[in-house]
């Protein structure tokens, strides 16, 4: 067993599903990254941002470049983010069954 | 003098140029870059989940339009851009406004950093009188942002993830404790094993089983039995559950390289 047990959230998904998360943003803060990890490329996820003052994404596996099963994105602005809570749509595009995801910003 | 179809065609060219120009500031102001997973670096901050009733009166706009017609999102910015929705008698609710406090939000943070944390422990922290730590710990739990949880006859505070129950909760403040979480996987491995058993196999007094057991048991993990001059006991069916949930979920993230800031996938 993993010496930290983590209360961290995984979630599940089902094709046409939609889970919704948010993350508040200080003043101040330069690059916000995302990280969406199912890890079965077969399945697609896609990641929606909704920023205060703008609408970023669909976002898909390929959209970082990779077909892993995961997306890892960095969004940055010139002179900072704008702070308020920052809303993120997780939806399965096309899942077999019940997909496991873990979703986690930085 | 102009037609009407001419003022209508005018009128319906500054308005896609307008949502032209918001589209391109609005996303083309955000640079948005893949990051290799070697290269994530930093705390990883766990997204609260929320319903789609949590979002803003903008955000439920946009997210039907994501669901039926992509191509209006970018004229939903641009009402919102021009404020078209307040002038129609709109006014933005401010959602954000909980954080607007300062201390609040170093209270959340605090919480967020260190699920479980206690009464004691907040007000060492964060250096506040009591009555202002209860005052924005009451707006927090108010707003759902945190829950309180009691065990061990202390209450602790998570963030409201929404995800867990309060037995799990509990099952996850035994389980930073090194020796009750060996205890607990004695009680998993060994149904109805007794005190002496324990003792026996981790090799420490009794006395120090009997401890960690009755904090198991206040929170309804576990259930004593007194056989004679001996206590045995037995993990309860719904605490056995969450054990192995977790240890399961555990498990298949450290198989999968799923944790935060891991990557197996390349």
């Amino acid at each position: 067993m993993p010496e930290v047990m983590s209360p961290m959230s995984a979630g599940t998904i089902t094709q046409g599903e939609t889970d919704w998360y948010s993350v508040y943003v200080s003043p101040g803060t330069s690059s916000l990254t995302m990280d969406l990890n199912w890890g079965y490329i077969p399945d697609s996820l896609t990641l929606t941002v909704l920023a205060p003052d703008a609408t970023l994404g669909p976002y898909y596996d390929s959209s970082d470049g990779t077909m892993n099963g995961r997306i890892t994105l960095q969004v940055t602005q010139a002179g900072g983010l704008t702070s308020g809570t920052w809303k993120f749509k997780v939806y399965g595009e096309q899942v077999l069954g019940t997909q496991s995801y873990n979703f986690v910003t930085y | 003098m102009r037609s009407p179809s001419v003022r209508s065609a005018a009128l319906v060219f500054f308005i896609l140029a307008g949502i032209a120009q918001v589209a391109a500031a609005g996303t083309g102001s955000y640079t948005i870059e893949a990051v290799s997973p070697e290269g994530l670096a930093g705390t990883a901050f766990d997204p609260l989940p929320i319903s789609f009733f949590d979002l803003s009166f903008r955000e439920m706009l946009i997210a039907l339009c994501l669901s039926f017609c992509p191509l209006l999102v970018d004229l939903i910015e641009f009402l919102f851009f021009l404020k078209l929705m307040t002038a129609l008698g709109y006014r933005k609710a401010e959602h954000n406004v909980i954080f607007n406090n300062q201390n609040r939000h170093a209270i959340y943070d605090y919480i967020t950093a260190n699920p479980g944390i206690r009464f004691n422990a907040l007000e060492r922290l964060s250096g506040m009188k009591e009555g202002t730590l209860k005052y924005h710990l009451l707006v927090l739990m108010a707003k759902r942002r945190i829950v309180s949880v009691e065990s061990g006859g202390f209450l602790r505070y998570f963030e409201n993830n929404g995800r867990y129950t309060d037995l799990e909760k509990k099952m996850f403040l035994h389980l930073q404790n090194p020796t009750t979480r060996r205890v607990l996987e004695i009680l998993s491995s060994f149904p109805e094993v007794s005190r002496k058993d324990i003792a026996g196999i981790m090799g420490i007094a009794g006395p120090s089983i009997t401890w960690h057991t009755n904090r198991l048991s206040w929170d309804g993990i576990i259930k004593t039995q007194r056989t004679g001059k001996g206590i045995r006991y037995i993990l309860c069916s719904a605490g056995a559950g969450i054990f192995r949930q977790f240890r399961e979920q555990n498990t298949m993230m450290a198989e999968r390289g799923v944790a935060a800031g891991k990557d197996t996938s390349g």
